[in-house]
This record gives C-alpha cells, sequence and structure tokens, in this order.
C-alpha cells in the first residue's frame, strides 16, 4: 500500500465508519435513504462547523488588518523599490504585529476539514442502496437524474440546482471582497458544474444540501440575533419532530423523534435557564 | 470528485492558496535579501570584551559631528572605540589618547560587524537602524543617535530613527515630532535629551577663531541637497545659467552624496558649465572656507542652509518648497515641516519664473536687516546650548555608561549572548 493509500485508510477510514452508523440509523427510522442523505448532510456539516468557523474568524481579522494597513503599504510600494521596499514594508508590518504569512493559521482549520468531506463522499459513493430508488421526481438515485428531456436529448437539472445554490451562497459570502475574489469564486462553480454533471443523483443532492447548509450558514452569520433565529428555528423543527413522533407507528422511531424534539428545545430555553440561575 | 467542498469553505482554502502564493513570494524576496547579505559580509567574531563605547559612522562626512564629542570624552578618560565604513575617514588619524579608530570594511561587511558587536553603548548618526542590513546587536546594551543637520528630525526615510534607544536632540518641537511619531506607531518611548549641536558649536568656534573671510567680490555660493525634490533635478542648469548673468562670482558646491547617486547628472553639468574665473566647483570635504568665503547662499532642502545662516551670520535664498515627503517620517505627520516656517524668516524665496530677476533679489537680502533678526529667532528655536553640545553630550553619555554598568554588577551580569 503506497503512503497516501495509508494515510487514506487511517484518516478517512473511521470517518467512513462514523457515516456508515449515521446513515444506517438515520436510513432505519426514516426508512428512505435519500432523506437519510438529509441527515448525514446536516450531521457533517455541523461536526465541521466549529473548524469553519475558526477558520473563518482567523481570516476575517486577517482581512480587518490588510484593510487597516492597505493604504500606507501602498504607498510604500509606490514610494520605494528594490531590496529597501522589502524592508521598509517589514518593518510596516513588524510594527502593526502583522505577518503575510499568518493566514496559514487559517488553513488548519480549513485542511482538517477536507477528510471529513471526502468520507462522506467516499462513503455515499460505495452505497448500494439508492439503485432504483426514488426521490420525489428523480426516478433513480443511482444514476444522473436526467428530469428534463428536450428533443432527444435529457439534461440533468440537479447539478443546476446546486450550482445555483452554490453561487447564491458564494454571493452572500462575498459581500464587500474584491471582484476578483467574486470571480475566482463563481469559476469554481461553474467548474464544479462541469465536472459533477455526470454524477449519480444521490450525490448531486448530497452536494446540493451542503451548499444549502453553507447558504443557510452565510445568512445567519449576515444576520444580527443569528444565534437566537437559529434556536427558535430550531425549537420550532423539535415540536414537529415530537409531533410527528406521537404519532408514528414503530417504538423506536417514535422515540427517537422525540428525543430529537425534546433536544431541539434547549438551545431556546438555555439562556432562560441561565437567568433564573443564583449568579 | 472526492475534493468537493462546499462553497464557503472551497473561497476560504482559495483564499488561504492564494495568501500562500503571496506570502511565498515575500519569504522568498526576504530570503534572497538575507542570503546576498551573508555572501557580501565579512567574518563576524563575537568578542569577550565589552566595548564602553563604540561610534560607528558609516560616512567620512561625519567625522565633523563626532570629534568635538570625542574630545570631550578623551578630556575625561573614556575609552571610545570609533568604527568607520570609510576607508579614508579623517578619524582614522585622529591623535586622541582615549578614543581607538577602526575602518570596518564598507557596506554589508560594516553592518555584519555591528550586528555582532560587544559594547555597552553605541553612537551613531546613521538613520535605519533595525530597518536595513544595520540590527541591532544582541550584545549591545545602549543605542543613541545625534543628528548631523539642525531642522526637524522627521526627514529620514521612514522609520530611521524608531529603533534607537536614544536620541540627542537641540529643540523642542523635535521632542514634540518624535513623540507623536510613537504614539502612532505604538513604539516604546524613547529617551530624548536635549544637547545642543556639537558640530555647530565647532564651526562657530572656528569662525570666531579665525576670523571673517578676506575681502572679496560679492561671491554666490549654490549648494543644492540630492534628490528629486532637488534643484538640479527639477531645475537643471537654468540657475547656473542665471547665476552665471549676475555678473558675480559663483561657487558651486553638489551635495557629496550626488557624487555616488547621481553621478551622470552631475557628470553632464560639470561639462556643460566648466570651470572658469567665475565659476567654481567645490567638493571640499570641510566646507568651512566656502561657506566663509560666500556672501549668501542659494540652496533648496541642504542642511547647509542653516550651517550658512545660523553660523555665519549670512542671508539664503531657497527655492520653491515644494519638497516630497514620500519616504520620510515626515509623510506621517501630516503637519508643515517646521523648516517651512523658518526659511521666510532667514531667507527669499526663489521661483522658477523669478530666475530673471536673480541679481536683484541677492542684492535686496544681503541688504535688509529683517533676516538678521529671524534668524536669532530660529537660532533660539533649533540651536539649545550653543557652545554646550559636546560637553552636555559627553555629560549624558557618560551618565548612561555609569548607569548601564552598575546595573550590569548589581545584576552580576557580564554575560554575552550568543
Amino acid at each position: 500500500m503506497s503512503l497516501f493509500e495509508m494515510l487514506g485508510s487511517v484518516l478517512i477510514g473511521p470517518l467512513k465508519l462514523l457515516f456508515e452508523v449515521i446513515f444506517s440509523a438515520a436510513y432505519k427510522v426514516l426508512n428512505h435513504p435519500g432523506l437519510a442523505i438529509i441527515v448525514l448532510s446536516l450531521v457533517m456539516n455541523i461536526i465541521v462547523l466549529p473548524l469553519y468557523k475558526r477558520a473563518d474568524a482567523i481570516q476575517e481579522e486577517a482581512r480587518d488588518t490588510e484593510n487597516k494597513l492597505k493604504d500606507t503599504v501602498a504607498h510604500i510600494k509606490k514610494t520605494f523599490s528594490g531590496d529597501e521596499r522589502m524592508m521598509i514594508l517589514q518593518t510596516y508590518y513588524r510594527q502593526n504585529n502583522y505577518n503575510p504569512l499568518s493566514v496559514l493559521s487559517s488553513s488548519v482549520s480549513l485542511l482538517l476539514q477536507i477528510p471529513f468531506f471526502m468520507a462522506a463522499y467516499q462513503f455515499l459513493s460505495g452505497v448500494t442502496a439508492f439503485e432504483g430508488v426514488a426521490l420525489g421526481p428523480i426516478a433513480d438515485l443511482s444514476v444522473p437524474d436526467g428530469l428534463l428531456v428536450i428533443g432527444g436529448f435529457s439534461v440533468n437539472i440537479l447539478p443546476f440546482i446546486m450550482t445555483l445554490v452554490n453561487v447564491v451562497s458564494s454571493a452572500l459570502y462575498l459581500k464587500g471582497f474584491p471582484l476578483k475574489t467574486k470571480l475566482q469564486l463563481y469559476g469554481m462553480a461553474l467548474f464544479f458544474l462541469v465536472f459533477l454533471y455526470n454524477s449519480p443523483a444521490a450525490l448531486v443532492f448530497y452536494w446540493t444540501l451542503n451548499n444549502v447548509f453553507s447558504l443557510a450558514k452565510n445568512l445567519f452569520m449576515r444576520i444580527k440575533n443569528a444565534k437566537r433565529i437559529l434556536a427558535i428555528l430550531l425549537s420550532v423543527a423539535g415540536v414537529a419532530s415530537f409531533i410527528t413522533g406521537i404519532l408514528l407507528n414503530g417504538f423506536w422511531r417514535s422515540a427517537f423523534m422525540i428525543a430529537v424534539g425534546i433536544a431541539a428545545q434547549f438551545p431556546v430555553l438555555l439562556p432562560a435557564v441561565k437567568k433564573l440561575l443564583p449568579k | 470528485m472526492i475534493l468537493y467542498i462546499d462553497p464557503g469553505t472551497g473561497s476560504m482554502l482559495f483564499t488561504v492558496l492564494l495568501g500562500l502564493i503571496g506570502a511565498a513570494f515575500y519569504s522568498l524576496r526576504m530570503l534572497f535579501i538575507k542570503l546576498r547579505f551573508a555572501f557580501s559580509r565579512g567574518k563576524t567574531d563575537i568578542s569577550d570584551k565589552k566595548i564602553p563605547l563604540v561610534i560607528f559612522s558609516d560616512d567620512k562626512r561625519y567625522w565633523t559631528i563626532f570629534a568635538p564629542i570625542c574630545r570631550e570624552l578623551d578630556k575625561r578618560g573614556m575609552d571610545v572605540v570609533y568604527m568607520t565604513a570609510s576607508p579614508d575617514d579623517p578619524g582614522l588619524k585622529n591623535k586622541f589618547e582615549h578614543v581607538h579608530a577602526e575602518f570596518i570594511g564598507e557596506g554589508n561587511k560594516a553592518f555584519s560587524k555591528l550586528n555582532f558587536l560587544n559594547a555597552t553603548i553605541v553612537l551613531s548618526t546613521t538613520p535605519g537602524l533595525d530597518v536595513y542590513q544595520w540590527k541591532r546587536s544582541k550584545n549591545v546594551d545602549y543605542y543613541i543617535h545625534i543628528f548631523h543637520t539642525a531642522g526637524e528630525v522627521t526627514r529620514y526615510r521612514m522609520f530611521g530613527i524608531d529603533y534607537y534607544d536614544a536620541l540627542m536632540i537641540a529643540g523642542d518641537y523635535q521632542q514634540t515630532d518624535i513623540r507623536d511619531l510613537e504614539a502612532q506607531r505604538n513604539l516604546p518611548a524613547k529617551e530624548i535629551v536635549k544637547v545642543g549641536i556639537p558640530f555647530m558649536d565647532e564651526m562657530a568656534a572656528r569662525l570666531a577663531k579665525e576670523g571673517p573671510a578676506p575681502a572679496h567680490p560679492r561671491t554666490v555660493l549654490l549648494a543644492p541637497t540630492w534628490g528629486p525634490s532637488a534643484i538640479f533635478k527639477i531645475h537643471g542648469g537654468k540657475i547656473i545659467d542665471a547665476l552665471l548673468k549676475t555678473g558675480y562670482h559663483v561657487i558651486i558646491r553638489p551635495h557629496p552624496q550626488s557624487f555616488s547617486s547621481e553621478k551622470e547628472m552631475l557628470d553632464k553639468l560639470m561639462a556643460e558649465y566648466p570651470e572658469s574665473e567665475q565659476l567654481e566647483w567645490n567638493r571640499d570635504t570641510d566646507n568651512f572656507d566656502v561657506l566663509r568665503r560666500s556672501d549668501i547662499l542659494i540652496s533648496d532642502f541642504s542642511g547647509v542652509v542653516f550651517d550658512f545662516s545660523l553660523i555665519y551670520d549670512k542671508p539664503v535664498i531657497y527655492t520653491d518648497p515644494n519638497f516630497n515627503l514620500a519616504p520620510y517620517d515626515a509623510w506621517f505627520l501630516d503637519r508643515p515641516l517646521w523648516t517651512l516656517s523658518a526659511l521666510p524668516r532667514i531667507g527669499k524665496e526663489l521661483s522658477i519664473d523669478s530666475l530673471d530677476n536673480l541679481k536683484e533679489m541677492i542684492d535686496s537680502c544681503l541688504e535688509d536687516s529683517r533676516y538678521a533678526e529671524g534668524r536669532k529667532e530660529v537660532r533660539s528655536e533649533t540651536w539649545a546650548y550653543p557652545t554646550e553640545g559636546a560637553i552636555r553630550s559627553a555629560d549624558y553619555i557618560m551618565e548612561k555608561y555609569s548607569q548601564l554598568t552598575n546595573k550590569e554588577t548589581e545584576r552580576g551580569d557580564t554575560s554575552v549572548t550568543v
């Protein structure tokens, strides 16, 4: 086995197992592999959320410092040349506690997310349970959706939906960024559209869900009182889950939904509980 | 597609990638600079013996700055090592008993020796400590800066004095500028000591001793600074034409730095306007004589304006002070230079349009008495403690030395950091 493969099996292997457990449990409860994908995507994104938030915080700080310094940096670059310019720039950075290499510290958090994404994909690629299974208008999750038929050609719609969500999510995230960065991201979105066009619908659905989660993340980052709103939404979803659990047949399924419904009330109740506790 | 990730993470990874590329370029460039430095320097031995005071001069023209201080320290028996980067520095031939002079090589060779120096105090007039190749040595306890011109201290290239421990100044407005820059840059407060201007004291003493120049025809001295804002860069030979037209004796004394940084331009001018009975090109290291036998000085932002005006007590004509502050500390302060307030009090402004009236301007300057009053005022603002500069400098240096060595004795610390 090559080093790469060894690394792969050490890092990805356990994660694949974890996703298999989550997927299987969700499949059992919800009785539909398509819906289990939703659970898998949700769980995976929740797991990597702290890493994402940390990386974002580091990058935002670096961006803020760069913004603060950019006028003088531009002046220095315009005024000096050669070695002198480098040394004056370095002195200015030093006085402002800025290191151009600081962006690297955010990369650790980002790179840590990759095994999760890779494991989820690898796992899903190997699932045979999608064959012949339909989800809504999609006839077979194990092949491209082919939902639109024009003339003799079938067009896969799901990749376009995925890209649309991707673009909207990127647009929201990049508000205030320079045009260059925006174009790079839209370029990436287009790239993925082309490359993933012929993937099985289950996978494209999974990625679309990731994009939806990302969009929700970006929405909440822009909205004030995001935590509060999120807690309320979760509470509402929890109530729905609770009611569904009471109405469902099957002990374990019901118990699961009721437990989820109760757990979902914690974020909204916690601040109230904290207030009541003695200081 | 095994690496597909969500847009947010994707964009962040992209940022990281771009940042990495930018940082890699930056680091590579800095590495090249360090490598070039490493290859161009000489041997560097770290000495066990701690030198009490090192005076570092990066150019022979600064011997006049240090000579009076050396003399004063020598009188008091303080051991000084004078390190110069000029092989023909007059300081190398000094006759002081306690001042040992050495030529430490030029450019990076000199700096690499200084970067590992083992000394209690280093005194210098060179800006850019810890900015360029000259770094603070781990085994030097204190760096003191003395200025080599009168006027504001903010006309060094950016950050020039930031990493010194102490500055010896000659005017309160200088202190204000220093403190404002420190506040802006979040730098610790440096020690500021008002001592005066030793080299100007020397020139004044010498002038008093040797007396005025013998009688001579009216003589105009053109002594510009160097750089993009200087007279020759902006007006070329037009000003020399106008001077020759006045019929007066003309001495042109380019700034010493021009001869290395602007050699081509100077060679061209010297060929176009060769020496004659009326015109002299002067390169004397010692400007005493040329300043003494000139009746009026035309200059731009050169420090010689204050030497001439405040020591020799004669009027000046200065050109459009469209001084480009871009590379200097002054750029960060966003307020008019002190020099701009001083110049109109000691002389007249010459613009390119008034070149035709140069002779009248020269005559009127020499005959108007208001500039004498102006000179008195400016002198008091920028030349503290006249005649006492060297004494006060030596006082401070010795006090500091005693302070630092007592601290070391208390700590029992005479180790060398490597």
